[in-house]
Parts: C-alpha cells; structure tokens; sequence
C-alpha cells in the first residue's frame, strides 16, 4: 500500500467513522457477560480467547452505527423490506412443489432411521 | 478451440456454424481451469458430470437442427450459495460442509432450460458475508490483475471466474455490493437488479430485505442475455416482481440521447482514492461525448448508508442463520447427546468469525430494550436513504435525472490481510454500494477501460443506478459506453 493510498483510506475511515468524542459512550458499556448472554440467546459456544476479540469489535461497529441517532426520523415510517409487492395469493386449488421425491429430502437430513427423522430428545 | 476473447454471441455463432461442439466447450474451460485455477483459487468444486450431461444434450439438440437460444452450450460458474440439485453447496462455510442440494433454485433450473452449462461453485466469502473473500472458510482467492491482492467480495470467485477466463458469465448474489464491488475489482461487468427481479427461490439466505442474484460477465450485453434468462415471477419467491422483462436488451444509442445523469455529490468527497477519480473523470468524459449531461445532485443521507446496513443486515442473518442447527442440513459437532449441546458445538465450531460476529451484533439489535434504539430507527434511516433516490429521480423535483452515476468503490483493490483484523474498514469498501441495496434499486458496474489481465494496470469499475426495473436504460448506456471503445 503506497503513502497516498494510507492517507486516503484513513481519511475515509474518518470520513464515515465520524468518531467524535462521546460517540462510544453508550456501547462502551456493553461488557463480557453481554457477549456471554448474547451467545448463549444465538446458541452459539464462544471460547474464552474469542470472546474479547468480539467484545472489542461490537464496541467498535455499535460506537460507528451511534450515528443514526443523530438523523431526526420524526414522522418516517420505517422501511420492513425492499420489496413492493403487496398481497401475494396463489389460486386456491393444489399445486405440485418442487418435484423432489422423499429419499432425497431424508438424505439431506443428518440422523435417521429407517424412513423417519432423527433427532435427541427435546425434553432430556 | 480458442476461447480467447470469446462473447456468449460468439460462443453461440460458433456452436450454431459447427465450428465446435458444446462438449468441446465445456472440456476447453475444464482445461483452462485445471491449467490457471491454481493460481486463482476461484472454483471450490467443478460440477463436470452435470456440465457433459447438458453439453451432450445440447449437441444433440443442435445435430437434429433444433433453433437454440443463445445461452445453449455456453459455460457458467455459480456462487457457492446457488443451489443445484445433487451437489454439495456449502455457502463457503464448514457448517454446510456436507450440505447436498435436493433440488434446483430457480436461476439455475431456467439456466438449465436454456442449455447453458454448469462448470462449478465458486468461492465467496461464508455466507456471502464479507468484501474480500477473506472470509470463505476454505480458500483464498486472488485477483487475477494483482495476486496480491483481493479480487473483492463476497462473490469474488465468480468474478474471478470470468475475469480469468475460466467461464463465459458466472451468478453471485449482491446484498450490499457482493456483486458490483468484485466485478468493479475484477475489471468485469457486475448487474445488481432490482430487488424482485430475479427469484431468491434455492438462495442460501442472508439478508432476505437485501438479497439479489445476478450476473458478473464479460460484456454489457452477456450480462443482459444473463439478466433476461433468469428474471421474471416465480411462484416460489413471493417477493419477486411480475414484470414484463422483453424489451430489456432494446438497444438504441439515439434514444440515449438526452439522458440526464446525475453526480451525486456524496460519492465524490474526499474519500475517494486518486485513482479512482481519474478513472471515474475518464468515464465521465466519454460519456459526454455522446452527447449525456451531467447534472450534480445530493443524497443528503448517504453518510448514514453503512450505519443502517450493518443494524438491517444482522438483525437478517441472525434470524435466517438460525436454521443451521445441526438438526437439519447437516451436522458437523460430534459426542453430543442433549440437543442444546448439538445446537452450541455446532454453531460455535461450523461458523468462522464474521458470522459469528454478525449473528451476535443481530442478537443484540433485536434484544429487548435496543429493538426501538437500533432496528427500528435504522429502519427508518432507510426509508429515508430509499426517498433520497426517490426525489433525485423524479421528473418534476429539482434533481429529475434518469440515472446516477458513481463510483463502485473507493478504493483500488486492496491487498490480501489488509483489512482482515479490523472489520470497520472492510465494512466501508461498501459505502457507495449500500445505500442502493438498501432502497432496492437496480446497479450495473462496469470497467471504466478494458483491463487486460497481466498488464499490470488495476480495474476501476463505475457503477450505473437507475430507478426500480430500469434494468433497459442502465444496459444501454453500458453498452453504448463499451460500443465507444470498439469504434476507435
């Protein structure tokens, strides 16, 4: 990477990452434990070593996205999806699906027995 | 056979003469590929049995003197997050390292109807999240004008793919710029369509508001003939758009004439590279010469775009990443007998890194007491970025321009590791490709020159945006644009 290009690719983080004192405050707050419960809520196992890692760059990316806070949304309904579709029906009688026989939907299921589906027990 | 500067036309006049056969096709880009891919890294499987099977189809087809559409015997590649019955599509990460397709998606079954044939995945950044392809958890793959460096991403083995010569088009998938920004890299031709336009149906999902598939080629008019075959309405995406997609290879140079392109002053501040400047001044040149002005406009809330996207997106991936749970696709976590457990070894050791990160940063936009705080003005911060492009196209508003012209990227193609250790900064390669993911709306990116592998010279890419299903319009001024070079 030359000289110039450093400078500008750091004058773009400076540019968009707008770190203006104060913008971290709220998300500096976010600790170790937080990664723990959100780990757990996501199902997700965390190693020891990962986790400050991750605490470090949720800080980072939650202090940049602080911005939004700044746009006055006042009035502006929010945007669910980038579609523009509305009320999509099928006519009301039987469709066949994907032609896909059985054996090939169970072969892409990790743990079975005989024709059924495997999985461990829900209640152990 | 010489494929060297090969066009699907080409490719299909060939076929039609009998100069070659479609089996000669697909075993010339196998060769090719087993002779430069090494040094590329761009193909995680080839798909060689699917691929002589259409060939062969096709021949047959052609010897009984059948009329075939242009895309018979021509070879593709596709991002490995398409689904192809039979094959095994892992999305780039070890969690679908065993995943077989059980059926077909529907860009591929329509490219299966018109002939064209499958050479193999792509590589791409795990579940497509990423700018570099950095993040596959399985191979790097290098950017054929500088192998030091990316090739862009996420879909940066397809744009490989084509850049190096080892398919005629390839698919990826484009959520905030994972098409546009490796074809801008790459020094290929990248369209982004229209939210709608094209079925997600067999798309490994990340950011269902945000998803597209689409076309990385050669030229303007592959990646239209591209765009044609696999846009329109299918039952099994609700979200695509009932559009009448015809006319959408009508090219007429005089009817661009006129056309008002707009230079949305954002995209030009003072983070753009040098380079990119130069280029995007030399696009811009050409572009008037025949006869297109140039009108600056603003999209007030473009700083905003990245902020939004990465509240939007992983609020997404964390609901949709939620099914690989090692109960169904397939499971890699091993000695484990509570379903709990399968659940936490699996995701903990089959997700890499960024997917990790972005499904804990989702988890936390969604969770209770940051859901209005976060989602839900990031939601409206959108609607706002969407009404930006609304007012700066229509007619009677003080912007009334027919497309916008921009950069792809801010940068050159950086170098490999650059950006690895500080996500930020690899979120920011997206800043001129977002805001359009975000409202949706149609972007073709295209060389500003025709950048010769080997020459040295790194590609810039410009990027074309035009209201929603204005697909037509972006193609023709991309091909009239190409035209310019070709009349010198």
């Amino acid at each position: 990477m030359s000289c110039s290009q450093k400078l500008c690719s750091s004058k773009m983080v400076a540019l968009f990452v707008n770190l203006e004192r104060g913008m971290y405050n709220r998300s500096m707050a976010l600790e170790k434990k937080d990664i723990d419960h959100l780990a757990m809520l996501a199902r997700i196992e965390i190693s020891e070593s990962e986790k400050e890692k991750v605490l470090h760059d949720l800080k980072g990316i939650l202090g940049y996205v602080e911005k939004l806070r700044n746009v006055n949304t006042e009035g502006v309904v929010p945007m669910a999806g980038g579609s523009q579709n509305i009320n999509q029906y099928r006519s009301d009688e039987g469709h066949v699906c994907v032609p896909t026989p059985a054996e090939e939907l169970r072969a892409a299921f990790p743990e079975k027995e005989g024709e059924r589906l495997k999985t461990p027990a829900v209640f152990g | 056979m010489d494929i060297k500067n090969f066009t699907i036309r080409k490719l299909h006049e060939g076929l039609m003469k009998k100069e070659f056969s479609a089996v000669e096709v697909a075993r010339t880009f196998f060769d090719v590929i087993e002779k430069e891919d090494k040094k590329y890294g761009a193909y995680l499987r080839l798909t060689k049995d699917a691929a002589f099977a259409v060939a062969e189809h096709v021949d047959h087809r052609i010897a009984d003197g059948e009329e075939m559409g242009l895309l018979a015997g021509v070879p593709f590649a596709m991002k490995d997050v398409i689904l192809m019955n039979g094959e095994i599509v892992s999305a780039g990460s070890q969690i679908l390292s065993k995943y077989c397709a059980s059926f077909d998606a529907t860009v591929i079954s329509r490219l299966r109807k018109e002939g064209a044939i499958p050479l193999g995945y792509t590589n791409c950044d795990e579940f497509a999240m990423g700018s570099s392809t950095e993040n596959s958890s399985y191979q790097l793959t290098r950017n054929p004008h500088d192998l030091s460096r990316v090739p862009g991403g996420s879909s940066g083995g397809s744009a490989v793919a084509v850049a190096g010569g080892l398919a005629a088009f390839s698919l990826g998938s484009d959520t905030g710029g994972s098409i546009r920004q490796p074809a801008g890299f790459c020094g290929v031709v990248g369209l982004k369509p229209t939210y709608g336009a094209v079925s997600r149906f067999g798309l490994i999902p990340m950011s269902s508001s945000l998803d597209q598939i689409g076309p990385f080629a050669n030229t303007v008019e592959d990646a239209g003939i591209v765009f044609q075959a696999i846009a329109g309405k299918d039952p099994f995406d609700a979200t695509s758009a009932e559009h009448n997609w015809s006319n959408v290879m009508d090219f007429d140079v005089a009817c661009l004439k006129g056309l008002t392109i707009g230079i949305p002053k954002e995209y030009f501040g003072e983070g753009i590279e040098e380079a990119v400047r130069q280029e995007l001044d030399f696009a811009r040149e050409k572009f008037e010469k025949f006869g297109l002005k140039f009108k600056e406009v603003s999209l007030p809330h473009t700083e905003f775009g990245v902020a939004c996207y990465y509240i939007v997106m992983p609020a997404e991936v964390s609901a949709n990443l939620a099914r690989y749970d090692g109960i169904r696709y397939s499971r890699i976590a091993e000695n484990c007998d509570q379903l709990r457990e399968i659940y936490f070894e699996q995701r903990g050791r089959g997700f890499g890194k960024e997917v990790k990160r972005r499904i804990l940063l989702g988890t936390f936009v969604l969770s209770h007491g940051y859901y209005d705080a976060y989602y839900a003005q990031a939601q409206k911060v959108r609607r706002l970025i969407a009404r930006d492009f609304e007012h700066v196209f229509h007619p009677s508003s003080d912007g009334g321009v027919d497309v916008l012209f921009t950069p792809v990227s801010p940068t050159l193609p950086f170098k490999t590791g650059e950006k690895t250790n500080d996500p930020l900064q690899m979120y920011l390669a997206d800043a001129f490709t977002i805001p359009t993911s975000l409202a949706g709306l149609p972007a073709l990116s295209v060389p500003v020159r025709k950048y010769v592998v080997g020459s040295g010279k790194l590609p810039v890419g410009f990027q074309l945006i035009g209201p929603r299903f204005s697909e037509q319009k972006l193609l023709s001024l991309g091909r009239a644009y190409e035209d310019s070079f070709n009349q010198l």
